[in-house]
């Protein structure tokens, strides 16, 4: 069996759910509830999947659940350091979710440039626009950020896409590890 | 590493060479014939060598006094390596040569070791009516050992109950002591937490230009030792009379651990060191060493509950911490501010992440002011502003409203007018009432009130009363004629009164103690009037006067104090605004 350890971290504004995104997850419970401690929660997960060479892997994700950006506060930049995945999420309900998302690919990777990069839209339930508009969204991030390897939206609230998203990020934080070079993947 | 302490001092000799012997070289050859005659004058090499010694030993001095930081940097390995030997030779001869500097401090030092001990051990010696005494009794008995061997043994141990080697850039644990492993405390939440209180700590500090970094967190029984440098950082958790050499030995520990697999460390990404046996070994085997280790067999779960609550508690403490230097933080840009200042206002912190700002400022709007620039400050906890900001009136027509705010006022600009100043709101105007007002003095005060929110509402002008208050017109006896001086005064007074929209001039005849009360009353009215007349007469508007019928006991009152030069012969003027005039 392969071992890894890896660390993913959560990026976005107040609010757009990362925390329930990581309760889901970890805890199949959706809730919420806000954490205030030293701005980040630390949360655990394994996953196991065997490859094509018929190899056993098994990951143990380290997720940083990070406090959400505001007007008057920001994310100590240590944080981030060493982050083989940053998922960065953004809210569907926003006017315009895609430039804060893109924000945050840009501080991510000032701090950790080798980091994979996923983006997830959340609270696909209370999304209200046609399809069209959320494959534009999808557009601009590409067009700004090339080397984005994952975007899907999501919802916390339902589950939709929650696991795959973690799960993903896992499997592409090893994949990294070996060069592995990732095509860009809608969902 | 080995590469470099070698070359250090070969470079090192090589400059000391250039130093010394370009010039040496250049002097030679300055002096070749002398030194050529030297030589073959037939005499020994001993008597030559004298005879150039203090040749060479000038130009050495001279060289060196020439370029002393050069000289100094050459000569410092130079002279530590030649030490070092000297102190490997001639161990004794040192040590006795440095006792008379050392030896009252060493001694000091054991001392306030002892002393620490001997507590330690009264402190033991009290427990023995306790179970933890008993149970010490007992154990004496059954080992065979004295019970003072096992105090002593208590007093001065320090076991280590748990060791984590963490990546400091991801947070995650690369090896840690086998011991731990049965236990229910998860070390990877456990690294990770404590990494991110590092970092915490490391960045609440960055604006400060300090490098703080966590060294240690103390919480009850327990000491978490906390040793890193570069890509790793390693976490022991102690128990007992932590002391420096204890910090020392995690050191040892942690320099072991570097030299050997720091190349492994920097290269670390989640998976299995190359040495990783070999690593894990190295901390088991530093944990097992401890003193009192087979005690530490019996780590309850209650002491690895512990161990969180240490976490715990230091996240609570860098809460607390982080809430102390933003509300002093807070506190410090308020009272840089002047225009802040003045009002008293201070931050106070209000349950988690909350502050809340105490003090009567006069608008609401000032409020906005406050706490914008107050949000304004870098914060990784979200920090929710609330405000106790009062506004102490709502118009400064209300005079128990407004006195507040005056009285503030007065003392802001007493301050910066050496207590000179003293304010009065009337009817919709401020006035100075002082002493030293001149042109220039007006106009920074009036741009300083105009400043200040609130008061921009109500304030018009800086009138300087002193100049106008108080003046008298004096009269001689029996005459309501104007003499030349007095002329000067009033035309003075009209051009001040016409220089701003709004004033009047109030005026009150008197007389001296001759005659009748009604004679006197008489005259008093009419010097007020001829005085008016002149007035209207220079273009005064006759509604900007007000004639005050006299007063026959403030001129009594006047008569008596003597005050005035003219015997109560006057007539006086006060400049109000004019609703005081109707």
């Amino acid at each position: 069996m392969i071992e890894f350890k890896k660390k993913i971290i959560l990026l976005g504004d107040y609010g757009v759910g990362k925390t329930s995104l990581v309760r889901r997850y970890v805890d199949d419970s959706f809730s919420d509830k806000y954490h205030t401690t030293i701005g980040v929660k630390i949360s655990k997960k394994s996953v196991r999947w065997i490859d094509e060479k018929s190899q056993n892997f098994h990951v143990q994700s380290m997720i940083w659940d990070i406090q959400g950006r505001s007007g008057y506060s920001s994310i100590p930049g240590k944080y981030l350091t060493g982050a083989s995945v940053g998922l960065v999420i953004g809210d569907l309900t926003v006017e315009d979710p895609v430039v804060p998302v893109c924000e945050h690919i840009d501080y991510l990777k000032a701090f950790s440039p080798n980091a994979v990069v996923f983006v997830a839209f959340n609270k696909l339930d209370l999304f209200k626009l046609p399809e069209a508009d959320l494959n534009d969204y999808f557009r601009r991030v590409y067009n700004v950020h090339k080397n984005v390897s994952f975007i899907v939206a999501t919802s916390a609230k339902t589950g939709q896409e929650v696991e795959g998203l973690f799960e993903k990020a896992a499997k592409l934080a090893v994949e990294a590890e070996d060069g592995y070079q990732h095509q860009p993947t809608v969902v | 590493m080995n590469q470099l302490t070698k070359d250090a001092p070969l470079s090192g000799i090589s400059e000391l060479r250039s130093i010394l012997l370009d010039h040496d070289l250049s002097w030679l050859g300055e002096n070749r014939s002398e030194i050529e005659t030297l030589l073959i004058s037939g005499e020994s090499d001993a008597l030559i060598v004298e005879k150039l010694k203090p040749h060479f030993i000038s130009l050495f001095e001279e060289e060196l006094t020439k370029d002393t930081r050069t000289a100094a940097k050459v000569l410092s390995p130079l002279i530590s390596s030649s030490l070092k030997t000297q102190i490997q030779k001639e161990r004794g001869q040192i040590v006795d040569a440095l006792y008379p500097i050392m030896g009252s401090m060493i001694t000091k030092y054991v001392a306030e070791s002892v002393k620490g001990i001997v507590e330690n051990l009264n402190d033991k010696v009290e427990t023995n009516i306790s179970w933890k005494g008993i149970n010490r009794k007992m154990t004496a008995k059954l080992k065979g050992v004295s019970e003072s061997d096992l105090l002593l043994r208590e007093a001065l141990s320090v076991e280590y109950i748990l060791a984590y080697l963490i990546h400091a850039e991801t947070g995650l644990v690369i090896a840690q002591s086998a011991d731990h492993e049965e236990e229910d405390l998860d070390a990877d939440m456990v690294a990770a937490a404590l990494t991110a209180i590092k970092d915490f700590v490391s960045d609440m500090h960055a604006g400060d230009n300090t490098q703080a970094q966590l060294h240690s967190i103390e919480m009850g029984d327990e000491t978490l030792i906390i040793e890193g440098m570069g890509s790793v950082f390693l976490a022991v958790v102690c128990r007992g009379d932590v002391r420096l050499k204890t910090k020392k030995q995690v050191q040892a520990l942690f320099k072991v651990l570097l030299e050997k697999h720091s190349e492994d460390f920097s290269e670390y990404s989640g998976g299995k060191l190359k040495d990783q046996l070999q690593v894990e070994s190295q901390i088991n085997s530093f944990v097992a060493n401890s003193v009192g280790q087979s005690d530490s067999r019996l780590i309850s779960k209650n002491r690895k509950k512990k161990i969180a609550l240490v976490l715990f508690g230091a996240i609570g403490l860098c809460v607390f911490l982080s809430h102390v230097y933003y509300k002093n933080r807070l506190n410090k840009f308020i009272k840089s501010k002047a225009d802040f200042s003045m009002y008293n206002i201070k931050a106070n912190s209000k349950g988690l992440y909350s502050y809340q700002f105490n003090g009567a400022i006069p608008d609401k709007s000032y409020k906005e002011k406050v706490l914008s620039e107050a949000k304004s400050y870098k914060s990784i906890i979200p920090i929710k502003l609330s405000e106790k900001l009062t506004v102490p009136f709502n118009s400064l027509n209300d005079s128990k409203k407004s006195s507040e705010f005056i009285k503030q006022l007065e003392s802001h600009l007493s301050d910066k007018y050496s207590g000179q100043i003293f304010m009065g709101f009337y009817e919709g105007h401020l006035f100075s009432k002082g002493y030293v007002l001149d042109e220039k003095n007006i106009k920074e005060i009036e741009t300083e009130l105009a400043g200040i929110r609130g008061v921009d509402k109500y304030f018009q002008h800086i009138i300087s009363l002193d100049k106008l208050q108080g003046r008298i017109i004096g009269f001689n006896s029996n005459s309501i004629e104007i003499n030349d001086a007095s002329k000067f005064i009033l035309d003075e007074i009209k051009g001040r009164i016409d220089s701003v929209e709004g004033l009047g001039v109030k005026l009150m005849g008197s007389s001296d103690k001759q005659g009748t009360l009604a004679s006197r009353k008489n005259i008093a009215n009419l010097r007020a009037k001829e005085v008016s007349k002149y007035l209207i007469a220079n273009g005064l508007s006759s509604e900007k006067i007000n004639i005050v019928t006299s007063d026959l006991n403030h001129m009594k009152k006047l008569n008596n104090s003597g005050v005035d030069q003219y015997g109560g012969r006057y007539v006086s003027l006060s400049v109000v605004p004019m609703s005081g005039i109707k």
